[in-house]
């Protein structure tokens, strides 16, 4: 059973209104449990309306969420637990931050859902180490921090509830290469550790390749493809379509592939390339 | 929700109301309310009425928006067309139940006041419709320009609230933004006891505060970039310049006036 | 160099340090000594990690931070002078982070036409100046719109024509993509460049994005209040590790070429893009059989 589907999810703007938008449109997905999965999209596609669907923050206009096979809007109770069910991480979640103390930041979420002191205390120092955020910061003012582990200790907030499934909107918008990294391998490294299900909302086809299994692709408030990396990539042209753009090592080895060079030409990530050459060369491949 | 506020939309257009020299149709507007307040029966307030409407459809704002920025004030007309039905004393007797006695002055009243109310909200809505928030602050500062011999600083008046307009709809959606991110994480405003919601507002007005004051520092910033020293030696360019239409506009408003203070008199009949 | 007709630089620092006060009394050091020299008509990007200093060089090119230390020169003025404080914000303009929070009026050429105002120039040469600069940057048929409503790209692109709009002969933009999805960046990187190339506006560029630097013709690499590398995309982008060790990437391309001449295979340094490289993997092949 997957851990999160929806059903002809539809969403409309502004219903009754001469401005009437429909920001998605017949949306049916399912996401496996311990799955990692990425979203792409143009903005404005509807992928930001879509993942606000899946921990109940908006309602659908037409059509289903299901939280392990439960329809979440079923009761009041139902969509609050989907709330703490399904993390969802905004874009820039560092705007958040509002409490006097990193740690108490960080424990707002636990602290809503009702759970013991003792049980919030285990979670914060848990979900600050999951992101690295040294134990001497947590009682300092979260204005206090630099950009990047403001960002980070947003992201705590919400790993901090435990979610079974945590969606992340663009994680990285607005840093340098080395948060960004940061950032990326954190979220692995939860994800393994928890065997969570992650959702990566990005615009970064490189980051993508890099970490998720599978993509979904929506385009005009619809979802237009789903499949591997390998499934979604081999389609340039309409990617390029959508103002999204396959990796710089793709093309590389399409420009080899097509001068004739016996190489693979599925390749998506620079590791994936760096070792199909070293075969070609007859070197070692380093493992 | 709060994106639905319509008041103080520009609805872009090239009408005569458009075209008019902001500083006379502000002025116009303000004789307008005024005369709403001067009239005294329903022939005045039927002639109010019918001016409205013709200029609505001069304007070309489609009768939609207009009923539009009515809706926020919907609450407030039945409210006061009740108070007036119920308290109004006097006049024919027509039913009553329990402690109320519904009269027909009072009928009579709630209408006036409610029609009144009704007028005032087109009218005014009528100008922010058809003038760019900046034309309309340009008018201001110039309408206001007297007050300087006060020493009141009317450039700086005029910009922080050419400033506030534009901010108005990007603080709206940060307000949506914040909200929702804070409902993630499980906030409920929605339930419990007047305290507790209010202070389940702590985790929406502080990220909004500080976000807001990033904003002010990082504008001053781009301002003063773009050479921004005050009001002195800046020129516009949009230069605003009374012409024929204008002047005819002023000519109409007075005979208007005079019109209200004639269907005062009530000299047509009495009701 | 000995060429006689040799420009003039438009900006100049000259052993430049700035400090900020920080919350416990001491100062900390932003800038360290740095000496640059930009030419007119040059198109630089400066990288550099979050903290290495690159937003406060930009604001020192203005006169919105004036140096502690050192001076900066800007078109034969110094920033320290205050009575020419317009002038030299009229020679460089600036375009900043988030798009938002620097659009002043609410609606697009009543936006455009702020900078000029503010200069007291005369309402018809206004009108013209704005609306030339919104055809440069292709929002003309924008200039009655709300500027909220409009993406990020195209917001930026108005700030953008605010500066044209003053007619300066200098761009800094400081991260201007950096708030963009791929669209609105390469929106807004395409217009700069055109400008560049079309005008002889000198562009500063502030960015993390690799592939904007490797278009530009001189990189700057700041880390730690420093200028570490300066030289062509192609020299900045051959030392990898150097690149790596502030913190920053380089294009996938370089990093393939580097990875494989570290592993023994003949590739030459400093490939910039997939054509590039591609054409070199292909030689290097060649030459084996």
């Amino acid at each position: 059973m997957p851990i999160i589907s929806t059903s002809g999810l539809t969403h409309v703007y502004g219903e009754n209104t001469p401005f009437k938008v429909a920001a998605i449109n017949d949306i049916s997905i399912e996401i496996g449990k311990g799955e990692f999965v990425g979203i792409i999209g143009h903005t404005g596609s509807g992928k930001s309306t879509l993942i606000q669907h899946l921990n109940g923050i908006l309602k659908p206009s037409a059509g289903k969420v299901f939280l392990e096979g439960k329809d979440i809007w079923e009761n009041k109770k139902s969509v609050r637990q989907a709330r703490f069910k399904v993390g969802l991480c905004f874009q820039y979640p560092e705007y958040q931050l509002f409490e006097e103390s990193v740690y108490k930041d960080i424990a707002f979420g636990p602290k809503n859902m009702g759970l013991s002191e003792k049980e919030i205390d285990k979670r914060v120092v848990q979900a600050a180490e999951y992101v690295g955020l040294a134990a001497s910061l947590l009682e300092k003012s979260p204005f206090d921090l630099s950009g990047g582990e403001k960002r980070r200790a947003a992201i705590a907030g919400v790993m901090a509830m435990q979610p079974a499934v945590l969606i992340l909107d663009e994680p990285t918008a607005g840093l340098d290469p080395r948060g960004r990294d940061k950032i990326l391998n954190l979220i692995k490294d939860y994800r393994e550790s928890t065997g969570s299900t992650v959702v990566l909302v990005s615009h970064s086809m490189e980051d993508v390749a890099k970490y998720v299994q599978r993509v979904l692709v929506v385009r005009n408030s619809r979802l237009e493809m789903q499949g591997s990396i390998k499934d979604i990539y081999s389609k340039g042209e309409l990617l390029k379509d959508m103002g999204l753009d396959v990796p710089q090592i793709t093309k590389v080895f399409e420009i080899l592939q097509g001068k004739g060079l016996d190489v693979r030409g599925d390749i998506f990530t620079l590791e994936e390339g760096f070792n199909e050459l070293l075969k070609f060369f007859g070197k070692e491949v380093s493992v | 929700m709060i994106r639905d506020i319509t008041i103080g939309r520009y609805f872009p257009g090239n009408s005569l109301l458009h075209r008019l020299d902001p500083r006379m149709k502000t002025l116009v507007v303000f004789a307008m309310i005024i005369m709403l307040f001067l009239c005294k029966n329903f022939y005045s307030l039927g002639l109010m009425a019918l001016v409205i409407f013709i200029l609505s459809l001069i304007s070309k704002v489609p009768l939609k928006m207009l009923l539009k920025s009515l809706k926020p004030l919907i609450f407030i007309v039945i409210f006061t067309a009740v108070l007036n039905i119920f308290y109004t004393q006097g006049g024919q007797e027509l039913f009553k139940f329990w402690i109320f006695k519904v009269s027909d002055k009072g009928i009579y009243t709630a209408v006036f006041m409610a029609t009144r109310i009704i007028l005032l909200v087109t009218v005014s809505s009528l100008l922010t419709y058809t003038t760019t928030p900046t034309s309309l602050t340009d008018a201001l500062e110039k309408l206001m320009s007297p007050l300087k011999v006060f020493k009141i600083e009317v450039h700086t008046i005029a910009m922080m609230m050419t400033l506030a307009l534009r901010f108005i709809p990007t603080l709206i959606e940060e307000i949506d933004r914040i909200m929702n991110a804070q409902k993630a994480r499980g906030a409920d405003w929605e339930s419990g006891s007047l305290i507790s919601r209010a202070k389940a507002l702590i985790p929406i007005l502080v990220p909004l505060f500080i976000s807001s004051f990033r904003r002010a520092y990082e504008l001053a910033f781009a301002m003063e970039c773009r050479c921004y020293t005050g009001g002195q030696g800046r020129t516009r360019m949009k230069q605003m310049k009374m012409r024929f239409p204008d002047f005819s506009t002023a000519a109409f408003a007075l005979l208007l006036f005079s019109a209200i203070i004639l269907l005062n008199l009530n000299f047509v009949g009495v009701i | 160099m000995q060429d006689s007709n040799i420009k003039n630089p438009i900006i100049e620092f000259v052993d430049v340090s700035f400090s900020y006060e920080a919350e416990d009394d001491g100062t900390q050091k932003v800038l360290d000594k740095i000496n640059l020299s930009i030419k007119p008509g040059e198109f630089i990007c400066i990288l550099g990690h979050n903290g290495s200093g690159k937003s406060t060089l930009a604001k020192l090119t203005n006169a919105i931070y004036v140096p502690q230390k050192g001076r900066v020169v800007v078109d034969g003025k110094d920033t320290a002078d205050e009575n020419l404080v317009n002038d030299i914000r009229q020679t460089v303009g600036m375009v900043f982070q988030n798009p938002d929070n620097q659009i002043v009026a609410t609606i697009v050429e009543d936006d455009v036409a702020f900078g000029p105002e503010n200069l007291g120039v005369a309402p018809e040469e206004i009108r013209q100046r704005v609306d030339k600069a919104l055809k440069d940057v292709g929002m003309y048929d924008y200039r009655h719109h709300e500027p909220h409503k409009l993406s990020g790209g195209q917001k930026q692109r108005i700030a953008i024509a605010g500066i044209l709009a003053m007619q300066t002969k200098c761009m800094v933009l400081d991260e201007p993509t950096a708030m963009l999805d791929p669209v609105g960046r390469a929106e807004v990187f395409e217009t700069v460049m055109r400008l560049n190339k079309d005008f002889g506006i000198t562009v500063i560029f502030i960015t993390h994005f690799m592939e904007e630097a490797v278009k530009a013709e001189r990189v700057l690499v700041m880390d730690d209040g420093k200028i570490v590398q300066d030289g062509s995309p192609r020299e900045v982008f051959s030392d990898v590790q150097k690149i790596k060790s502030v913190g920053l990437d380089v294009p996938q391309a370089s990093e393939l070429c580097y990875r494989l001449r570290k592993a023994g295979i003949d590739l030459p340094p400093g490939m910039l893009d997939e054509e590039e490289c591609a054409n070199a993997i292909i030689k290097a092949a060649e030459d084996i059989s």
